[in-house]
Order: C-alpha cells, then structure tokens, then sequence
C-alpha cells in the first residue's frame, strides 16, 4: 500500500469517526482500512481514544461555586441604576398599594352615595305604593301621587279573572297608548279601560332631570266582599 | 416580566438561531428578572466549569473564572440578537475568557516551568481522587485514575487551539456547525484543527488506547 494514500486516508479518520466526512471520503476509508492493517490500527486508535476521553468522570463542582457565582451576578446587577431604580421603587410602592386600594375604593362609594342622594327617586306600583328607593338614580321612574284613578277602578270592575294592562306614559304624565296582556275581552270591559285610562295622571319618569317616555304594567284583581 | 417585552423579543428574533421558548428565556434575562438568573447559573455552571478545568487544569481558576464568565454574560445579554444559539454565544464568551487567562499566564509565567505534578495530589492523580464510580473494583479505580491523569497531562500539552477544540467536541460532545460558532472559525478550519488536535494527543495516550492486531 502507497505511503500516499496511508497519508490521506488517516487525515480522513478524524472526520470519519464522527461520521462527518462526505459519503465518497468514508467510502474510501473503509475500502482502504478493509486492505491495509497498518491504517486499521490507525484508525482503532482513533476510536479508542475517543471513548477514552469521554469516558472522564466531570470534575466536581467545587463547594459553594454556584452559590458564589450567584452572589456575584446579583451584586452586579444590583449595582446596575435602572435595577436599583425598579428596587427603590419596589421598596417604596409596595407598601402603599393597600391604602391606595383602599382609599380609592372609599372615595368611589362615597361618591356614589352621595351622587344617589342628591337625584333619588321613586318607583310607582299600581297599588300606589311607594317602594325602591334607588341609590344610584340619574333616571327617575314615572310615578303617581293621585290615586283618583285607582279609587274609580276599584268601583268599577266585575270580571272574575285578573286584568293586566300596559300603558304607555308620554312626556306630559298622560297615557298615549296601551295594551291588555291579559284578561277578560269583551266591550265592557274596553268601554271601561278606556275611561280609566283617560282618567290616568302621572309624574313623567325623567332622564337627567328631563321628561321622558316611559311604559306602565297595570294589574287589576277583583276582591269580592 | 412584561409579557409585551417578550413578545417584541420573539418579533425581532424571527428567523434568528433561537427557539421560541430560548428567545422568551433570553427576553427574561434581559428584563434582569432573578429566576432567570437563578435559572441560566443553574443550567450552564458545570458544563462551565468543566470545560474551564479541562482548559486550564486548576479547580480554583476555573471556579473563579466561571464567576467571571457568568458576569460577562450579564453584562453582554443587553446586546444579544439571537444571531446564535444561547448556548453557543454563552461559550464563546466563555472560551474568550479562558483563552485571555491562558494568555495571561503564559506571560506571567514565562520563565517558570509548571508542572501538572503540582496540581496534583501528590501520587501524581489529579482531581480524579475525588471522583467515585458507580461501584469500581480497586483496580479499576485505578486504572480510571491513571486515565484521567494521562488526559489531562496530555490536554495539558496541547496548543491552547487544539486543546479547547477536543475540550469541545471530545469531552463536551459539541457539532462541528457549534465549535465553528464558539471558536469563530470555519467548518474546514474545525475538521483540520481537529484532525491535528487528534493525531497529537493520540501519540501521548498511546500506552492507553486498545488496538486489536488483526
């Protein structure tokens, strides 16, 4: 076997034992070693030596190096402005979050009360009884303080099944339109809605102080004596 | 850390060398976020330290440069672009850093003859004293010691190039495509070194290696 050849082929053994040479160069070395016993030595050797390297244990770490290491990296960082800036601000704010929270929470519900204080307002049943008291009210519902109207239904009806009637309040109080939902349908009883509902006075409900629209549900219920 | 700073981070680094999940870790060291920190020193310190040891033969440098090291990092991670992978750029700033020492020392100790012997423990073992197999028998234990000494004698006699490429591709399993990255040097330029680096230390640990005559 040429020296030559010898030559370049144990310059391929390196990048062949980590499969790193082109497919044409590996082929040649295994042709080569499969014929010439010095060059197979070589390259046993090679891959001896290389299990024999990585076979070495990894030093142990020496004690307290990555504690030190870590030590280090935060006085380094510490010593940096913009992180000591952030953990100033950290140590100043952080104590402050609560009463801020609190005090912020505070003054939105006192707020709220007193904003629902000065525009409270009422809701009307048609029984003429007031209830709710909104405390958050920049709407004012319709309501009624003349129950006229109610004391004439009352002598009027005398149907033996509930009546309930949707009306619709215009900005002035009065009833503009309306509807049954249920009840008794028959003239007599049209006849006498209608008189009731003409009858019908009311506060406008308002929105920001001004009248607006708004829809009743009325109910009526026979109570026999 | 701000979820939005990670998030322009992975934008920037589109099509860079970094996972997504690499690029949100190195996003998070540059916010300076502790767990980060806690985290990479957890992740690189031995494999550091290793190659830090094999290169310069001495615990206490290399724990003392591994701190140096880890500073470094801290104090370039501003700058990263992801034009490599974390763990390429963490290890070229640290064979920077070694190959500076070594550089160093050469030039202190011009005139003075070091002796690996002087490293060791006396009966001519290096570290290897401290290091326990799973369960060796007495002889393999030592033949593992003498083993160990060899290598490091034989590192130890390698050019500081052809030593820090075995220390990488031999003992720390790295790619061709990684050491060319870490040692800024081409592909060709690893394969050759290499096979040089190889062919040297072969002719010092020659006693050890086991050829079979065919």
């Amino acid at each position: 076997m040429s020296t030559v050849e010898c030559s370049s082929i144990q310059r391929l053994m390196s990048p062949f034992i980590d499969s790193m040479a082109t497919s044409q160069e590996a082929e040649r070395v295994e042709h080569h070693v499969s014929i010439c016993e010095p060059c197979q030595r070589q390259l046993q050797s090679y891959i001896s030596m290389r299990g024999l390297i990585a076979r070495i244990d990894r030093p142990p770490l020496p004690e307290d190096m990555v504690l030190e290491t870590r030590v280090r990296l935060s006085h380094a960082r510490n010593n940096n402005f913009l992180v000591r800036l952030e953990n100033r601000l950290n140590y100043i704010l952080r104590p402050m979050i609560m009463p801020v929270l609190l005090g912020v929470s505070l003054t939105m519900l006192l707020f709220g009360v007193l904003l629902g204080s000065l525009a409270s307002s009422s809701t009307v049943l048609a029984q003429d009884r007031l209830t709710e008291e909104p405390v958050f009210a920049l709407y004012k519902p319709v309501h009624t303080t003349d129950p006229n109207w109610i004391h004439f239904a009352n002598e009027k009806h005398h149907w033996d099944e509930p009546l309930t009637i949707e009306t619709q309040i215009g900005d002035e109080g009065r009833v503009i339109d309306y509807q049954v939902l249920s009840g008794p349908e028959n003239p007599e009883v049209t006849s006498w809605i209608r008189q009731v509902v003409s009858l019908m006075k009311f506060t406008p409900a308002t929105a920001f102080g001004k009248p607006v629209e708004s829809k009743v549900i009325l109910s009526f219920v026979a109570v026999r004596n | 850390m701000p979820r939005e700073i990670a998030y322009n981070w992975l934008d920037r680094t589109a099509g860079s060398a970094l996972s997504a999940e690499e690029a949100l870790f190195v996003a998070r060291l540059q916010a300076n976020e502790d767990a980060a920190y806690d985290e990479l020193v957890r992740s690189y310190s031995a494999s550091i330290f290793h190659v830090a040891y094999r290169m310069l033969g001495e615990t206490a440098e290399a724990s003392d440069l591994v701190q140096e090291i880890f500073l470094k990092v801290f104090r370039n991670i501003g700058g990263f672009k992801g034009e490599a992978a974390l763990k390429t750029w963490i290890f070229r700033i640290a064979f920077s850093e070694i190959l500076n020492r070594l550089r160093w020392w050469k030039r202190r100790y011009r005139f003075a003859t070091v002796s690996l012997d002087d490293q060791m423990n006396g009966n001519g073992m290096a570290h290897a004293d401290n290091v326990a197999s799973a369960s060796p028998t007495p002889e393999q234990l030592l033949q593992s010691k003498e083993e160990e000494a060899a290598i490091q004698q034989a590192l130890r006699r390698l050019s500081s190039e052809h030593r820090s490429i075995i220390v990488l591709r031999d003992i720390e399993g790295f790619s061709y495509n990684e050491i060319a990255d870490v040692l800024g040097i081409s592909i060709g330029t690893v394969k050759s070194r290499l096979a040089r680096a190889r062919a040297d230390l072969k002719k010092t640990l020659m006693r050890f290696l086991s050829v079979q005559k065919v």
